[in-house]
């Protein structure tokens, strides 16, 4: 089982690492949890691209969301043999890369709130969103949009909509009630559609 | 990407959103697959023994151990097979020494389970003789449990 020894698993690096990976979760974690690299380079591989989007989203800074989805998988690999299956693994590593952003919010210096973004989104729109549609300007908007959100709003703003995760995995996630979770999407969901309202 | 301006801009940011692969993450990937290579997972060591049951030691005392994870990790070879795999394998230890091992099998449908047990048990055993030599209290009893039958390769279900 590839390099290391009878687990039987094998990382391919000539796949593409966007493909779906043809083990379940429950095989990779049990291959990993007795030793095999390929194994969790596979979860690596599967999980790792949406939990830096989370992170990035989240953090708003490419190192710090670099750090936390390394510190996660570094956890990940140390306790693998605590993961029982209670969840589901992307829900768990999910909640390990949650921690260690907000581990690594707690370390850093606060960002003031910026409250005259919407006044120059408000003077852009003077030269046109609509003349100027585009992805990527739509998504740059959004990812300003999502820094001014309260950090639990963002996370929970991302989980449901850009990770399409249930009420229960985002409480999970995020250490909060199902009550809670509907709450932070409630008012993230107002402020977002207010923020982005010069691109309707 | 297709741009949708009658779709709610939400709705399409978040679409985007999720399409997008974060900038470097090829890099971290492959720093973060270095890392978890590097570290060494907490671990217990093990005593072993000579093949007649004595304290594996030199002239001068010296002892020898195997890592807890060095030994799991030899079993999970051993009993790795093309119709069952292990999904657990704990090592009870008392004074450093191994006093018996619990496996967790996910077999093949179909197998015969007992035959599968039988042959995991033996596997364990020798593995366990050749990694920690004779332990004086006797074979370390090797206790099988299949813990699931999946339809198809236990290492994809």
């Amino acid at each position: 089982m590839g390099n290391a020894p009878g687990v039987g698993i094998q990382a391919s690096p000539a796949a593409p690492k966007s493909e779906p990976v043809p083990f379940s979760d429950a095989a990779l974690v049990r291959a990993a949890r007795l030793g095999d690299h390929d194994a969790f380079a596979l979860i690596v591989s599967e999980h790792g691209p949406a939990m830096h989007r989370f992170a990035a989203r989240t953090l708003g800074n490419a190192f710090d969301a670099q750090e936390a989805v390394q510190e996660a998988f570094a956890s990940a690999w140390r306790d693998l043999r605590l993961f029982r299956g209670d969840s589901s693994l992307r829900t768990w590593l999910f909640t390990l890369v949650s921690r260690k952003a907000a581990d690594l919010r707690r370390r850093r210096r606060p960002i003031p709130v910026d409250d005259e973004m919407l006044l120059r989104w408000a003077a852009s729109e003077s030269s046109g969103p609509y003349e100027h549609v585009a992805a990527a300007a739509l998504v740059t908007a959004l990812e300003e949009a999502l820094t001014e959100l309260p950090v639990r709003q963002r996370a929970a703003w991302v989980l449901r909509e850009v990770e399409q995760m249930s009420y229960e995995e985002i409480a999970t996630v995020l250490g909060v009630t199902v009550g809670s979770v509907r709450g932070h999407l409630h008012r993230s969901r107002n402020a977002l559609q207010e923020r982005m309202s010069p691109w309707r | 990407m297709e741009i949708d301006v009658s779709e709610d801009p939400l709705h399409r940011g978040a679409r985007a959103l999720r399409e997008r692969r974060e900038p470097g993450w090829e890099r971290l990937s492959a720093d973060t697959r270095a890392r978890v290579i590097a570290l060494i997972r907490p671990t217990s060591r093990i005593l072993t023994f000579s093949p007649s049951g004595e304290a594996d030691r030199d002239e001068e005392g010296s002892r020898t151990w195997m890592t807890e994870f060095v030994v799991v990790e030899q079993l999970q070879a051993a009993l790795d097979h093309s119709r069952s795999a292990p999904r657990d394998i704990t090592l009870s230890l008392v004074d450093g020494t191994c006093r018996e091992v619990l496996v967790e099998l996910v077999v093949a449908y179909g197998e015969d389970l007992h035959a599968v047990a039988d042959r995991a048990r033996r596997a364990a055993s020798q593995t366990l003789r050749d990694l920690l030599g004779t332990n004086p209290t006797g074979a370390i009893p090797v206790h099988i449990s299949v813990v699931d039958v999946v339809d198809g390769d236990p290492h994809y279900e």
